[in-house]
């Protein structure tokens, strides 16, 4: 029990399983970049308080007007709003001021990874496809996904109603993700899959939102991770969430965040804080940091510490580049520890079109194993 | 006799004038930034910006309170930093080619709460003034700072107003508005000289 070699063969597997894990993940929706456009909050662009997935008719406007390469409208020409942009550019039954609103998600991708050196197949992957539809009326929104679990299978991996109480107040209930931090769009961000925040760590709970021109407070409460209850695969258990913005300026934004699980049978006891900070100093150029400390009920990996940062830089209208360093440490266990460094690629040519390249390279700091990975993601939000 | 007197009361007369000009100022408006905070109805907000401010202020003395003369902003140079933004916010709501009235925001008949101390070089104060915007003219209040730096001014200034004051229509596009109040920032630097005799106070 005390050699070398069965610690070693577990450490390898957890390399393993970290590795497919973070390949085998896509991007997430969620713009944080979008910062330097002036919306520091993700309500302005999506339904979800916790940014990510449908976007609202305002948010798909822009993805139009704002966001694309070519998809601005003439400001001569008399056309609707509302055409292109809408639900399969148009053709769907819901124009922009109805109050049923739909989406399809896809997400046709290409992975090439190399692990410590060696070349794996080229996997060629349909990542996400998915069905989401919004219905918002009277201070109501109702809101669901369904669609195609990656691997197989269905999953639905947002549903909720939530309700604005007053101009302040909102609250909502059902399947979401814990507002915590900076919403990376890769949820494969060591801040997020880390802390179990990735694509399907969403929990089942109840969300408070006070909401004011400067300050933005999400509390959530709930039994815990979404499919771990369906599954009852013993790694459920009470999930508890706080997140405080406070928008220094409509381009400066400073966040605190709590995250506390409660043991479960399979799982130890977990608190994660964390303090992120978000600087556009002008409309080309957003960068994000976030720090956060992770302390469990662990023998030997009782704290966590992880830093992240993201800079996004818009070269030319719908085309960013981006540069993302991570970094992972263990303090009692230096096996553990990870340097990532994440470029990527961003181009908007047109409304409902983002091609992401995003070449990644994770360092294992102890073993200096390499690990590099190329994706490259169509990601079609019609 | 006669020519003494004479050339003793123009000596007076002189320094009088003298005395009168150096009491007054005039400020010239260099340089500054014109900052519309627009609060959103889900919560944040955006600025629009501009840094087309001109104008020229007359103050006659230490210890009074009305500063005349005017400051003007050209309404279409205000900036979102995005296109379908500025273009909603300089066509749809400031209606800045409708007309001479509704193309510039001038302040004018500016009131200060609390007159300048003599020989203060750092100064903060309420104020009160006249805005003219959309083709309306109201009053507004807010807060005023004015400091002297090396023979320059520097005075920063911020006052709410309600969009609805000024008939503005309430901004809504695709289930998102901006709140009616509104708040404004003022920054400018502009150079002091003497006011010239016979300037309206």
């Amino acid at each position: 029990m005390t050699g070398t070699g069965e610690p070693r063969g577990r450490f390898a597997f957890v390399l393993l399983i970290v590795s497919v894990a973070c390949s085998s993940a896509p991007p997430a929706a969620a713009e944080p970049m979008f910062l330097s456009k002036q919306y520091p909050r993700c309500t302005a662009c999506h339904y979800s308080a916790s940014g990510g997935g449908l976007l609202t008719p305002y948010g798909r406007s822009l993805s139009r007007e704002e966001i694309s390469t070519f998809g601005r409208r003439d400001p001569a020409a008399d056309e609707e709003a509302g055409a292109e942009e809408a639900f399969l550019f148009g053709f769907g039954a819901t124009g922009s001021d109805s109050p049923l609103q739909l989406g399809v998600d896809a997400r046709p991708s290409k992975l090439q990874l190399e692990v410590a050196g060696r070349e794996l197949p080229d996997r060629n992957l349909l990542m996400n496809l998915d069905l989401q539809a919004a219905w918002r009326s009277g201070g109501w929104t109702a809101y669901g996904t369904a669609g195609r679990r990656p691997g197989g299978g269905f999953v639905s991996y947002e549903h909720w109603i939530a309700r604005q109480i007053s101009d302040r107040v909102s609250v909502r209930g059902g399947r979401f993700l814990p507002a915590y931090g900076v919403r990376f769009a890769d949820h494969t961000a060591l801040s997020r899959r880390q802390l179990g925040l990735g694509e399907d760590d969403q929990v089942y709970g109840m969300e408070l939102g006070f909401s004011s021109d400067r300050w933005l407070l999400q509390l959530a409460a709930g039994p815990g991770r979404a499919e771990s209850l369906l599954d009852d695969d013993g790694r459920a258990a009470l999930t508890v969430s706080g997140r405080l913005q406070h928008d220094f300026g409509s381009r400066t934004v400073l966040v605190g965040s709590v995250l506390h699980r409660g043991a479960s049978d399979r799982t130890p006891r977990s608190t994660a804080a964390g303090v992120a900070f978000g600087y556009a100093p002008v409309a080309w150029l957003t960068t994000w940091s976030q720090a956060d400390v992770r302390s469990q009920d662990l023998p030997g990996a009782d704290r966590t510490v992880i830093l992240t940062n993201q800079t996004s830089v818009e070269a030319w209208r719908g085309i960013w580049f981006r540069v993302s360093p991570q970094w992972y440490r263990v303090p009692d266990n230096p096996r553990a520890e990870i340097r990532r460094v994440v470029y990527g690629l961003d181009l908007y040519p047109r409304t409902h079109w983002h091609v992401n390249l995003s070449w990644y390279r994770d360092r294992f700091v102890s073993s200096d194993r390499l690990d590099r990975r190329l994706l490259l993601q169509l990601h079609l939000y019609l | 006799m006669t020519t003494t007197r004479r050339l003793a009361a123009l000596a007076l007369a002189s320094l009088a004038l003298a005395v009168t000009a150096a009491a007054g100022e005039s400020w010239t408006l260099t340089s500054g930034e014109v900052r519309v905070r627009c609060r959103l109805t889900m919560g944040g907000s955006f600025d629009a910006v501009t840094p087309r401010i001109a104008g020229v202020l007359e103050l006659e003395n230490a210890g009074v309170s009305g500063v005349a003369g005017e400051i003007r902003v050209p309404l279409d140079t205000l900036d979102t930093g995005m296109g379908l933004r500025n273009a909603h916010l300089r066509e749809t709501y400031l209606e800045v080619d409708r007309g001479e009235e509704y193309r510039e925001a001038v302040l004018t008949a500016i009131e200060l709460a609390e007159p300048f101390p003599p020989g203060v070089r750092d100064h903060e104060t309420g104020f009160a003034a006249l805005l003219s915007l959309h083709a309306v003219e109201r009053r507004v209040e807010g807060e005023a700072r004015i400091m002297w730096r090396d023979g320059r001014v520097r005075v920063e200034a911020e006052f709410p107003l309600s969009l609805a004051e000024f008939a503005i229509p309430p901004p809504r596009y695709l289930g998102v508005g901006v709140r009616d109040e509104i708040r404004i920032t003022v920054t400018f630097d502009a150079t002091v000289a003497p006011s010239p005799p016979g300037a309206p106070p």
